[in-house]
């Protein structure tokens, strides 16, 4: 039974895998947007990072953030991968924090902006290193913070429909 | 949630493993990325002319003193008619002998020649004596008689150099002048240089002929043929070498009448052109330079088939400041001066 | 199960909001800071912020060349040589903009925030 359960995690991972890679590539077709750095993106793969941060595990949260950091590396170089790894990283960390803490009373709305947010400041820190204009922040910050908004809710609103959907699947597994 | 739970005993340690290898792979990356990022710029004087280096990537104060010790270098052994010894100075000293030069050299005469060939003339580095005649920024400039001219033509014939892999042979009495492609020619040293060096991005102005080295892009401001200070257009562009000619760099009045540097081969006398500029972008140093002198020779319409043979691409900026781009950079060209107009 | 929007959740978006106008504030003070680097035989020997400059005057970072320094703006003023060419290049009070004495070998560069690279000339 240990083994099946293993088995099972490792094909979740896959499949889990497969789909935020497919999301980042298919984000990495958007163009950039003006007024945006070059790079950053809606971070819809983040729905896939934020369902395992809730349902599977911290660890397989953090695997797959850094298998898409990876994956943007491959395909894109490494200034992607570290805008992704950054981003990533950050916005993972305060899924985890969020999704599996009891008390707090954030909605799904609320988190999947918090993650956004993350996700944008952490791009918007490494693009400040990789141009070394600190000035940066202030030219795309507020913009970049009102896209979170709106990539927060959509993410938020994604997920409150999907988490237990996917968690009645994992369950029948 | 069963297998939330079992799944957290597993993770414990692989928690750990993972964010080590994270931390691995992020140090791994910044160092790369540091190592890339590291800027490093220095404006100096060399080859008689002001050269900005702006250098991405690691030993950046050694590369850019082997960058101007490459565009000195290419001034010395290969392009002043003024150095002794240089192959150019010997050419030209030689009468109906042929001389033994670098291959570099032969190389860059024969894409030179090539031009001439492809714009019937009006480009020509065999104008040496004309040159001479007009002395443009130099001490006698004036306008010369027309005989003098006529008899300057005499001399300048392309077709009379015949280059071989290490020789070049010229016409009696008939002198080079490569000061039309001589910073594009330092330019195309250089890359070839950051070939191995440890550089991965650059951008290198030899006297406003660029290269641009490596995947990042930089933006070009194309220079106000009215005002030399601003920019009226910029070129977003990677990896090329970008060359501009305009009547605006060396010019005297005489009589009333201003006389601009770029002369036409064919008729001795400053190109009589609608255009103020021609800005070439073009992967070959040497190409871009003399394919802009030529451009702005020709005129627009002259130069399209002309520019379509070499791949290259052009910004033309009229005298009346309408602009007109080729189609391969229209959607890089983005205008910064409102006073000119796109034409449609 | 959490719940999907909240009144939580209403302050975190206000709260956004406010920090991206609150960062938004300081675009409205345009602040291009301009740069002269003098550059005498290839060394950097001077570096001006010309927003900073309260009085206007003029130095001499080698014989011959006189240079002229005002807010937002520098020039050669003086030189020895003949043509002055430098001298005639007048005003540079944008970035990317250089003005050279090739004789005594003395440039001055102009650095700032603008958005080009480089000049093609």
């Amino acid at each position: 039974m240990k083994t099946n359960k293993h088995t099972k995690q490792v094909a979740l991972l896959g499949i889990m895998g497969a789909l935020a890679l497919a999301l980042s590539f298919l984000e990495s077709l958007i163009p950039a947007l003006p007024g945006l750095p070059p790079g950053a993106k809606p971070g819809l793969s983040n729905i896939v990072t934020m369902f395992l941060a809730s349902s599977s595990g911290i660890a397989d949260a953090f695997f797959i953030t850094v298998l898409k950091a990876v994956f943007a590396g491959i395909t894109r170089g490494a200034t992607a991968m570290l805008m992704s790894a950054s981003g990533g990283l950050l916005s993972t960390a305060a899924a985890c924090i969020l999704l599996r803490s009891k008390k707090s009373n954030i909605g799904y709305i609320g988190i999947g902006i918090i993650c956004a947010v993350c996700h944008n400041i952490g791009q918007l820190i490494s693009a400040c290193l990789i141009s070394g204009t600190p000035s940066l922040i202030f030219g795309y910050g507020p913009l970049l913070l009102i896209f979170a908004v709106a990539t927060g809710f959509v993410t938020g609103t994604v997920l409150k429909t999907v988490i237990p959907a996917l968690n009645r699947i994992l369950n029948r597994l | 949630m069963q297998t939330a739970e079992s799944n957290r005993k597993i993770n414990k340690k692989s928690v750990i493993a993972l964010a080590v290898c994270a931390a691995l792979v992020l140090c791994i990356v910044l160092a790369d990325f540091i190592k890339s990022r590291s800027e490093y710029s220095d404006t100096t004087i060399a080859m008689g002319t002001v050269v900005s280096i702006r250098l991405f990537g690691s030993d950046g104060e050694t590369t850019a003193t082997e960058i101007e010790n490459n565009i000195n270098e290419t001034e010395k052994t290969l392009l002043s008619w003024r150095e002794k010894n240089s192959d150019i100075e010997r050419i030209n000293a030689s009468s109906g002998v042929a001389v033994s030069v670098s291959t570099e050299t032969a190389e860059i005469i024969n894409k030179a020649l090539d031009v001439s060939r492809n714009c019937e003339g009006v480009f020509d580095i065999t104008v040496g004596k004309l040159t001479k005649l007009w002395d443009f920024g130099g001490e006698n400039q004036r306008v010369p008689t027309a005989d003098e001219i006529s008899k300057a033509l005499e001399t300048v014939s392309y077709s009379s150099v015949k280059v071989t892999d290490t020789t070049v042979l010229t016409a009696d009495n008939q002198m080079l002048d490569l000061g039309a492609i001589g910073k594009g020619a330092a330019c195309d040293r250089v890359k070839n240089y950051l070939d191995s060096a440890n550089t991965d991005s650059a951008v290198i102005s030899v006297g406003g002929s660029l290269l641009l080295y490596g995947n990042r892009s930089f933006n070009i401001g194309i220079v106000n043929p009215e005002n030399d200070k601003e920019s009226m257009g910029t070129l977003k562009l990677a990896d090329t070498c970008v060359s501009t000619s305009g009547n605006y760099e060396k010019f005297f009045t005489q009589d009333n009448k201003t006389y601009h540097h770029i002369l036409n081969a064919e008729t001795g006398y400053p190109a009589d052109s609608r255009l103020s500029s021609v800005t070439v972008v073009c992967e070959s140093g040497v190409l871009s330079d003399a394919l802009s002198t030529a451009c702005y020779i020709l005129g627009y319409h002259d130069s399209l088939a002309l520019l379509k043979r070499y791949d290259a691409e052009a910004v033309f900026v009229f005298k009346d400041k309408t602009v007109r781009i080729t189609d391969g950079i229209e959607n890089k060209f983005t205008l910064t001066d409102e006073s000119f107009v796109i034409a449609e | 199960m959490k719940k999907l929007f909240g009144r939580t959740d209403l302050i975190i978006i206000i709260s956004v909001l406010a920090l991206s106008l609150l960062l938004f504030i300081p675009s409205l003070f345009g602040n291009n800071s301009l740069v002269a680097q003098i550059i005498v035989d290839g060394e950097v020997t001077e570096e001006i912020d010309l927003d900073k400059i309260e009085k206007s005057y003029t130095l001499s970072p080698k014989d011959g060349t006189v240079i002229a320094v005002e807010k937002g703006r520098i020039r050669f003023s003086d030189a020895c040589c003949k043509d002055e060419l430098c001298v005639a290049s007048g005003w540079l009070s944008a970035k990317g903009q250089t003005a050279a004495c090739l004789p005594e070998r003395v440039v001055i560069a102009v650095k700032g925030t603008d958005k080009t690279d480089m000049m093609t000339y």
